[in-house]
């Protein structure tokens, strides 16, 4: 067995070097080409940005070997699994909003020091009546389509284009209007949707499920849309037992929520003021408005009882994702990447899906919700760091855990190209920059409980996708040592296929 | 003759009276209905206020769901407008089943196939009536 030392010491620089060399050729091919003239300058700092969302025409990707720089690591055996939207256009009709793309799962299949990637569509009931139909034939979340049939509910234009979770030996692609749909996990085929119970047919179910540390599932449903001033749902479900208990919870308002968070007694909600309000809206997302004066809430939820619920103001803004949160002596802290607006959603979905840019949309920074629980009090803590994308070691959630997100240079505020570990007791940043024309998606945290014949104080991995849109277009997976990105990577897997972005992943050990 | 005349003309003026009063029919074809289970729960109205809940419909049906596509004729109709409702009661409990959030869990439609998040407004699912009409509604 090599110690996690003896990777970090004595193999690893010399690889990291050989990595940095070859992610670096972008940025040198575009200093070179600017003294072969004017040309084939443009040529090579044409940076194709629309690549990132780049419709897949194919059902699935036949398995391809990677190609490895570097050496992955002894005990990296298993599957790295994302979704995300890759049907972005049918014909001449292409989405206008990021989210309406039908999902496809991208595998990484890590095995023996190689990287074998294949990929598949979710044969959602939209996918398939669209297949048949070589056309879109229903409105999208954010997408008015012409001649559309009308769908009779959430699951009829489910894209199951989201997230991943592995539960009860089946992969979970979810979506967040409507249910999670079951695929195996070996061949990516989809088996159908998943009912929890019979009674919650069809309801929202979110991409962000949480699991406790007794291995129990925690998710909600965000339902903007329903009741007076819109509801969300809670669910508790256990493995083999299934559902457990559930409670839907009014909301004072109908904002629009996506993630959560939990300690070991509470679950942890932010309601922004983005509201399902807008009566004209043609399509889903055209129906949110955003009504700062409103400010922003958050929801505590009691676990043991969930009919227990405390609210706390705070001020306008947005959230997609969670950190960590942790809560002691009547003290709740929850890590959240905080938007001041809800321009991400309103104008830079439909910016990205025009041009591969985004420019005029705020960026999301670290920030720290500070609740007191006895005098209901919170306060807001926004760090100078862009981040999104956050995910953390959830296995013993502290106040000083890390953050793991992508992050934005100044070189390049148009996309995430920087890797970031964040701890924000303390704001300590280690990050990896990537040359220009590097685009980066959700970094993940491989665990040593997911490393064979690691050591418990092992660091673990990180691994992050990439998509490269400069001179040599390629796909790929970068490994870095967890507690030291700025390094660089250890090891590359790329490939000439290229992929859309997408959104998130799971790491499967074995 | 010129008796005669009037009488023809009296007749027919009071014939056509008739078929803007009663005789209209309205033919609607129920399409891509998916369980051949149970009824097409059908309600007519002629109101805004009675398609609101105000007041009940100016016909319904009930309509056997036996194949993927049914049609149904409302007869003795007077000219005008209409919209239609309709639920697929597939397990014939007489309702329309929700889930908790009220999102539909039975086959549901409305003429002009409108109505996105929610129940289109009457002015939406409106049509005209005159003589005999048809129109086709897509069982969502």
């Amino acid at each position: 067995m090599i110690s996690t030392n003896s990777h970090k010491n004595q193999a690893s620089l010399p690889r990291r070097d050989f990595i940095k060399q070859s992610l670096s050729t972008v940025a040198v091919a575009g200093i070179s080409s600017t003294l072969m003239g004017a040309s084939k300058c443009f040529a090579a700092t044409n940076y194709d940005w629309k690549l990132g969302w780049k419709s897949v025409e194919q059902d699935s990707f036949a398995p391809i070997k990677m190609k490895v720089e570097g050496k992955l690591p002894h005990g990296l055996n298993g599957n790295y699994l994302r979704n995300g939207p890759a049907k972005l256009q049918r014909d001449k009709v292409r989405y206008q909003h990021w989210f309406d793309g039908d999902g496809m799962v991208q595998k990484f299949s890590i095995q023996d020091g190689g990287i074998t990637h294949s990929g598949q569509y979710v044969h959602t009931f939209k996918y398939k009546q669209e297949e048949k139909a070589q056309r879109f034939l229903y409105n999208g979340t954010g997408t008015v389509i012409e001649n559309a049939l009308p769908g009779r509910n959430n699951d009829t234009i489910n894209t199951a284009n989201t997230a991943l979770q592995m539960w009860d030996s089946e992969l979970l692609a979810l979506w967040e209007g409507g249910s999670a749909y079951r695929l195996d996990a070996e061949n990516l085929q989809t088996k159908g949707i998943k009912t929890w119970h019979d009674e919650l047919a069809n309801m929202p179910f979110s991409a962000h499920p949480l699991i406790d540390q007794n291995g129990n599932m925690w998710n909600c449903g965000f339902a903007p849309y329903a009741g007076k001033s819109g509801k969300v749902i809670v669910y508790y479900i256990e493995p083999k037992k299934g559902l457990q208990k559930s409670q839907v919870i009014d909301l004072p308002f109908r904002g629009f929520m996506h993630d959560f968070a939990q300690t070991e007694k509470s679950l942890v909600f932010v309601v922004p003021p983005y509201t399902f309000t807008n009566g004209k809206g043609k399509t889903f997302v055209d129906k949110f408005q955003w009504q700062p004066q409103l400010g922003a809430r958050l929801l505590v939820v009691n676990k043991d009882d969930l009919s227990q619920q405390q609210w706390f103001e705070l001020p306008a803004g947005f959230v997609f994702h969670f950190g960590h949160a942790t809560e002691e002596n009547g003290n709740l802290q929850v890590n959240m990447c905080w938007y001041d607006n809800a321009n991400l959603m309103q104008q830079g979905m439909s910016e990205l899906m025009r041009s591969g840019n985004q420019i005029n949309a705020d960026r999301a920074f670290a920030a720290t919700v500070v609740a007191n629980m006895r005098t209901g009090q919170a306060k807001l803590v926004k760090s100078q760091t862009t981040l999104e994308f956050p995910g953390f070691d959830d296995r013993a959630v502290m106040q000083n855990s890390t953050i793991y997100g992508v992050s934005h240079s100044q070189q390049a505020l148009e996309h995430a190209d920087t890797l970031m570990a964040f701890t924000p007791y303390d704001g300590e940043v280690d990050s990896y920059r990537y040359p220009k024309g590097v685009m980066v998606e959700e970094p993940i945290l491989v665990t040593a409980q997911q490393i064979a014949g690691a050591s418990e104080t092992h660091a673990g991995y990180i691994l992050q996708t990439f998509l490269d849109v400069g001179s040599h277009k390629k796909s790929g997976v970068n490994v870095f040592e967890a507690n030291n990105l700025q390094a660089g990577p250890i090891a590359q897997a790329s490939m000439e296929r290229t992929l859309p972005l997408g959104f998130h992943g799971t790491y499967v050990a074995g | 003759m010129k008796l005669l005349n009037t009488l023809l003309t009296v007749t027919l003026l009071s014939t056509a009276l008739c078929v803007s009063a009663k005789t209209s029919q309205l033919n609607v074809t129920f399409k891509h209905i998916e369980k051949n289970e149970g009824n097409l729960m059908v309600a007519l109205y002629n109101s805004k206020a009675n398609y609101k809940g105000e007041g009940s419909p100016v016909q319904y049906a009930s309509v056997p769901a036996s194949a993927q596509k049914v049609s149904y004729t409302f007869k003795d109709l007077e000219k005008g407008t209409y919209a239609i409702k309709l639920f697929h009661d597939v397990n014939n409990n007489g309702k329309m089943d929700t889930n908790m959030f009220g999102i539909p869990q039975e086959g549901y439609g409305f003429s002009n196939n409108v109505g996105k998040f929610g129940e289109p407004d009457f002015i939406d699912a409106a049509f005209a009536v005159d003589g005999i009409s048809a129109i086709e509604i897509i069982v969502r």
